[in-house]
């Protein structure tokens, strides 16, 4: 029996409003935020959609959607950056430059400015970005990285530094 | 403009010139394969939080071709689901077809038509149509398949995709709320009907028909029953330190070794000793027609070192000390329609056994079986204790171990007795070298597994009641390997006195290996 459904539920209701609207806002520049942190905007695009289901699991009970859909791309780009770290170790204990090669090589495409962030240790990536690309305040970036706000500066002074050099050394 | 400055501006640059594309499709199916493990941890006795069933309802149609011009709308109210679970409906299945399922959903094709793995594209040659199962990357349905006119009948049933659809629309389906519409546009479109996180296309002359005998799945069937009771009188087997029940009229039928593919028989139990494999390799084999693959309400129970370790991309959880592995759908090679395969290992079991559930009628007497299997009370590691078969009651095979002392000298030896009942009826055959038994000493420091040699021999235990005398050594098993003591010049070191028990080992699985006994072994 085919027959239409009356009780339908649209997906604009108001009860996944708030999920609509945070998905139409924050999306994009999350994907970005990810990317930038990876050095990756695929792998960005995987760590945002992955960020927002489990936003959308976690419901309305979520007490800040945007600081936990933050902190949950902060930790995602954390545990990418540690499987890779492993996967690397192992292609190097099997002794296969297969993966280093292919890695340079996608180095070496990206744009400086990437490049140097890409090369940052991952905190001082993460203090970076959410501070001068999210535009988040020092306590804002210091809460979503989970540490205090002294060592979220740290962080930043440190990155911005290295980054600035770089900038300087390729006048 | 400082250095710092310039930084940010280089890094806003970069970052704003990349444009990700709508990211919906993949949060929908992220959603989904995480409600998936979730289903089957909760079968699996895993108690977790159900999630609200409106938001992965709504999930499901933002995966299912929500166009920016239409908002497609989902089925259910928002509530939560209901507590009944929903059968597969065996009458939607006409006359002279048969059904296919995958995953959670299930639809009917003619008997004749092929059934194919993604990518074979043989369109059914001389067939009718054909359904290909599972789906292979990016690959669209009926490739190969002539279109036009003469198009072919072809259906394939998978897990969803994210392509748009056109026309998308959302109806409920024999109770089921799905998204339909179409994808390939006017000159070559294909029917496609999204339902719980799978989805069927299809196109050719009977493609409104298939789409029309949606229904659930029987797997869907037994991972969504939380709990199910089973009849009181169904018998109960036990078979390599596995209990499960299956209906009272059902056969038991011994296999000489294991066959690999699956091979559930319509009301038969097929206990396979896996010591080795068959003729038949663990490879691909071309399918046949879905009459022939039609699920049957049997079961197959596999136990030995010839079966694989793990199964890829199970979903595992233990319950009552038994390590239970769910395989999703045809994800391997070897998988078949219409069979629910399980991998079950007990602590310290390094070949878990495999169980394979025929996934036919409504599900609910799949979801039976899987809800009874347990561990044989006592057992432990890959030998099982005494085991039978049979009603509790009445069991058709038992075998019971008798010793001619309690005590022996170390480096001596003595007799041991297998006394086999068969209730069967009828013989029992098998092969090994010798003896199917062995009997050792045993202890918490020395599983003295025993050294099995190579030769084959037809064997059959007959009928009725029947012996095995046996000889008992009181020595190593071995010499020279590790944990052992090394080989000495009159043979076999003599085991250290002590509290032991006599072990009966199988090599081939056909009958239940008796209980232990103890023996005290005492100075030369």
């Amino acid at each position: 029996m085919v027959s239409d459904e009356d009780s339908a539920v649209d997906v604009g209701q108001p009860a996944l409003g708030w999920w609509h609207d945070l998905y139409r806002r924050r999306y994009v520049p999350t994907v970005r935020i990810a990317g930038l942190v990876l050095g990756d905007f695929h792998a960005g695009e995987e760590i945002a959609q992955e960020a927002f289901a489990r936003l959308l699991e976690a419901g309305e009970g979520v007490h800040n959607p945007d600081r936990y859909l933050t902190g949950t791309v902060i930790n995602l780009c954390r545990s990418t950056v540690r499987r890779a770290a492993r996967g690397r170790t192992l292609l190097g204990r099997l002794g296969s430059g297969a993966a280093d090669n292919r890695f340079d090589e996608h180095v070496a495409n990206r744009s400086t400015v990437l490049e140097a962030l890409r090369r940052l240790p991952i905190r001082q990536r993460e203090a970076v970005v959410l501070r001068f690309y999210a535009g988040l305040s020092d306590t804002e970036t210091a809460k979503s990285m989970g540490v205090s706000i002294g060592t979220a500066k740290t962080h930043l002074r440190r990155g911005m530094a290295s980054l600035s050099e770089n900038a300087e050394t390729q006048r | 403009m400082t250095s710092s400055d310039r930084v940010t501006e280089l890094i806003r640059e970069e970052a704003d010139h990349y444009q990700p594309g709508d990211g919906l499709d993949g949060i929908a199916r992220r959603l989904d394969v995480r409600r998936r493990r979730r289903r089957t941890r909760h079968r699996l006795g895993v108690g977790l939080a159900v999630v609200v069933a409106g938001v992965i309802t709504a999930v499901i149609v933002v995966g299912g071709g929500r166009t920016p011009s239409q908002d497609v709308s989902v089925g259910g109210n928002g509530s939560a689901p209901a507590p009944v679970v929903a059968l597969a409906d065996p009458s939607l299945t006409p006359k002279g077809w048969s059904p296919v399922e995958f995953d959670d959903i299930q639809v009917s094709v003619p008997s004749s038509w092929s059934i194919e793995y993604p990518g074979m594209a043989s369109c059914g040659e001389g067939s009718g149509g054909v359904a290909s199962i599972g789906k292979g990357q990016d690959l669209p349905v009926g490739a190969g398949c002539p279109t036009g006119a003469n198009v072919a009948n072809v259906v394939s049933i998978a897990a969803a995709m994210s392509q748009r659809l056109e026309r998308a629309r959302h109806i409920v389906v024999n109770g089921i709320p799905t998204v339909q519409g179409i994808t390939g546009g006017a000159g070559d479109p294909t029917m496609v009907e999204r339902a719980r996180g799978d989805e069927v296309e299809a196109r050719g002359p009977d493609a409104r028909q298939v789409l029309a005998t949606l229904t659930h799945s029987p797997l869907s069937v037994v991972i969504d029953s939380a709990t199910t009771s089973v009849p009181k009188d169904w018998r109960t087997i036990n078979y390599a330190g596995l209990r499960f029940a299956v209906p009272a009229s059902w056969k038991v039928a011994d296999q000489a070794e294991w066959q690999c593919l699956s091979t559930t028989q319509a009301d038969t139990v097929v206990l396979e000793p896996a010591d080795s494999t068959g003729g038949e390799s663990c490879t691909a084999t071309p399918l046949n027609t879905a009459g022939t693959w039609t699920a049957k309400p049997g079961l197959v129970v596999a136990s030995g070192p010839a079966l694989p370790p793990s199964l890829a991309d199970a979903t595992c959880r233990t319950r009552a000390q038994l390590r239970i592995c769910i395989d999703p759908p045809f994800s391997a090679v070897d998988d078949r329609p219409g069979v629910m395969t399980v991998q079950i290992a007990r602590p310290g079991q390094a070949h878990p056994d495999r169980i394979e559930i025929g996934l036919a009628g409504t599900g609910q007497q799949a979801a039976q079986i899987f809800e009874s299997i347990a561990a044989t009370p006592n057992a432990s590691g890959t030998a099982g204790p005494a085991a039978t078969t049979g009603s509790p009651g009445q069991p058709s095979v038992t075998t019971t171990l008798e010793l001619s002392s309690q005590t022996m000298r170390a480096g001596g030896t003595m007799h041991a007795t297998i006394i086999i009942e068969n209730r069967t009826g009828h013989a029992l055959h098998t092969e090994g070298c010798g003896s199917i038994f062995q009997v050792t000493l045993t202890n918490a420091g020395d599983p003295g597994r025993p050294v099995w040699p190579l030769c084959l021999q037809r064997i059959t235990i007959p009928a009725g009641h029947s012996t095995q005398t046996l000889d008992v050594h009181a020595s190593f098993y071995l010499c020279g390997a590790s944990g052992v003591p090394a080989c000495t010049t009159r043979g076999l070191s003599a085991l250290p006195p002590g509290n032991y028990e006599a072990t009966t080992y199988e090599s081939t699985h056909t009958v239940p290996v008796p209980a232990p006994k103890p023996v005290q072994v005492t100075q030369k």
